[in-house]
């Protein structure tokens, strides 16, 4: 069975018509997902600029970045006094190579990693179609963009109504 | 590219995945026999210990210090490609930056093991490791020796993650085109993408990041790495132009990298529709570019030594170029040797092979692209040689001054590595798809039912 996705998707070979019909739920204030082979501002433009929270990971874990290359390289000099001719123990200017190489690392690693968990998250909340049609169309990942809206059966009609007009060129149920 | 529809992208790019030419097969099996020799040359300096090797005082950084620095400056350009040309919305880089992204990270996977191979004891390599250990030791953060393993580890690191970050998509590709076990296999490494919005969104933020976080890094790598010989005092070492020295070399000699391994790429696998000429010869400009900038860093260092009016510096420089100053260059009982072939081998092919690139035909010529390319590498090698051996040869006091001969073992390890990154590549090539499909669709424009109306 299909889980707990209850509404409507369609198939489309044009942008302008994918766009046309994102506007149309948009306004309408429907609950509805894209999908595409690739990222489009065009898509993203009529969606309404949907922001990513990703930026606020990648800037708390660039900054616990430094402070672990400022506190591990200071903690560890004073822990095992090391003098080298006449440098200070705890050499700022040369721990900062640390601050800056660990803030890269922790910054981008976990930025990576948000894409797949924060994808997840929004997937669950945004449910995709789980039946077998949906799941073997493998054209989302090839040549055609999709519009799944997630809708009561008595809202159907016009949701389809609204894909065919702008050259669906499948249009699915799933009750 | 308009004329290239979508489902023509996927079906070209994963042609690659099929079955290639017989070509392919003699360069690999050329690959592994370079592999092999170098495998069997570091099983037998492992085995016998690092007196095999021509290292000895004063030289202690021979052929393996060359390479690590040679392998690191080979894997600047796919960042480069993939990430600055990425933020500066240079559409000629979508081709190629997959193959330059893999080629970077198989270059920093092969510089990686020689400062480990150079160690008398490779096995102690983790040493270099800030870990809690029983005997209560840290290492030295104020050593540019542990500034370049924190350098090179996290942009090996970085690499691999805007790497795989890139293939995601690619992947889930694979899995809709594919039946049987490889769609399984592909299901599972295409992490649940499902193409969806939900997804593109935190992606397209993600890899700006990605690339913003990787531009610096792709300055500070090289900058750390030359600072291994600017911090020391050694003539011709102790120098503030090393880091923009160094970072132009590196972006240079990988650039060339680029051509050396997508001209074979696109005449393989006939992806001539996509490597274009426009393409090829866009990353030739840049190689002209920054021909022009190591020249310049080049005759610097020279007037440098001159107006230091230090007699070390000034030695150090007449030796890299004549000899020993006392005598004179093709004299009778002339030192010129290997050291002085090397270093008119890296001006030749560094300050002179390119400069046919400033004609159109040639920058659009396969041929001549190709062997400008390989007389790149081979110098930027001798460059790295030239710096590191000559300069150790030369000291302040005379008396320990010496000289340096590789051994067939160093040589065999050598010629592995290039074994070693060859052959990572032409299996790359052949299971992953070695253009990015997603991007390369990104470029094109999208079909119109009115083809007038654009948002």
């Amino acid at each position: 069975m299909n889980g707990s996705f209850k509404g409507i998707w369609g198939t489309f070979a044009f942008m302008d018509e994918t766009t046309a019909v994102i506007r149309a739920l948009r306004e309408e204030g429907k609950d509805y997902s894209v999908l595409a082979p690739f990222y489009h501002h065009e898509l993203h433009d009529a969606m309404g600029h949907p922001e990513s929270r990703i930026p606020f990971v990648t800037l708390i874990m660039g900054a616990m970045g430094i402070f672990f290359g400022y506190a591990l390289t200071s903690w560890t000099s004073m822990q095992w006094v090391l003098p080298v001719s006449a440098k200070p123990i705890v050499s700022i200017p040369a721990y900062t190579i640390f601050a800056f190489e660990l803030m890269v690392l922790l910054g981008g690693v976990f930025t990576a990693l948000a894409i797949f968990l924060m994808g997840m998250f929004d997937l669950q909340r945004k449910k995709l179609p789980k039946s077998k049609t949906f799941k073997g169309y493998g054209r989302f990942s090839n040549d055609r963009f999709g519009v799944v809206v997630r809708c009561d059966e008595s809202d159907a009609d016009r949701v389809e109504k609204l894909m065919r007009e702008h050259s669906a060129e499948e249009v699915v149920r799933e009750y | 590219m308009t004329e290239i529809t979508y489902s023509e992208v996927t079906a070209d790019v994963l042609r690659t995945l099929v079955r290639p030419k017989p070509a392919y097969f003699l360069l690999l099996l050329g690959f592994v026999t370079a592999l092999g020799t170098g495998v069997f040359s570091l099983a037998v300096q492992v085995d016998v210990g690092i007196g095999l090797s021509g290292i000895s005082h004063p030289i202690g950084w021979g052929f393996y210090i060359t390479n690590f620095v040679f392998w690191i400056g080979i894997g600047h350009a796919g960042t480069l490609i993939s990430a600055i040309f990425f933020i500066t919305r240079a559409p000629w880089r979508t081709p190629i930056y997959r193959a330059a992204e893999g080629m970077t990270v198989f270059a920093v996977m092969t510089a990686g093991l020689f400062p480990i191979l150079h160690m008398g004891r490779p096995w102690y390599g983790y040493w270099l490791i800030p870990y809690p250990n029983s005997r209560m030791l840290w290492v030295n953060f104020k050593s540019p020796l542990l500034w370049d393993v924190f350098a090179v580890s996290t942009y090996l690191t970085i690499s691999v993650t805007f790497f795989i970050v890139g293939l995601i998509p690619d992947l889930a590709s694979m899995r809709d085109s594919t039946k049987g076990p490889r769609k399984l296999l592909y299901t599972i490494l295409a992490v649940g993408w499902t193409n969806s919005y939900q997804q593109w969104i935190h992606y397209a933020r993600a890899y700006i990041l990605l690339a913003a976080l990787a531009t610096p890094l792709v300055f500070s790598v090289h900058s750390i790495v030359s600072w291994d010989f600017a911090m020391s005092n050694v003539p011709g070492w102790h120098s503030t132009i090393f880091a923009p020295y160094f970072v132009a070399g590196a972006i240079f000699s990988g650039l060339a990298m680029v051509l050396t391994i997508t001209i074979p790429m696109r005449v393989i696998f006939g992806l001539e529709k996509y490597i274009t000429d426009h393409v090829l010869q866009s990353v030739a400009r840049v190689i002209l570019f920054t021909s022009i900038i190591v020249g310049y860093a080049y005759t610097t260092e020279f007037f440098m030594s001159w107006y230091s009016g230090i007699p070390a510096e000034r030695g150090q420089f007449y030796f890299r170029a004549f000899g020993d100053p006392a005598l004179l260059p093709f004299s009778e009982g002339s030192t010129l040797g290997f050291p002085q072939i090397a270093f008119w081998i890296m001006v030749f092919c560094n300050i002179f092979a390119p400069l046919p690139l400033w004609r159109y035909k040639i920058r659009t010529n396969l041929v001549a692209l190709f062997i400008i390319s390989i007389l790149i590498n081979i110098g930027m090698w001798f460059e790295r040689f030239n710096i590191i051996v000559n300069s150790l040869q030369r000291d302040y006091n005379p008396q320990v001054w010496g000289s340096y001969t590789p051994t067939i073992i160093e040589t065999g390890i050598t010629l592995g590595s290039f074994g070693f990154f060859f052959t990572l590549f032409a299996l790359f090539v052949r299971s992953i798809p070695a253009l990015s499909i997603a991007q390369l669709k990104e470029n094109l424009d999208p079909p119109r039912k009115n083809p007038t109306q654009q948002d």
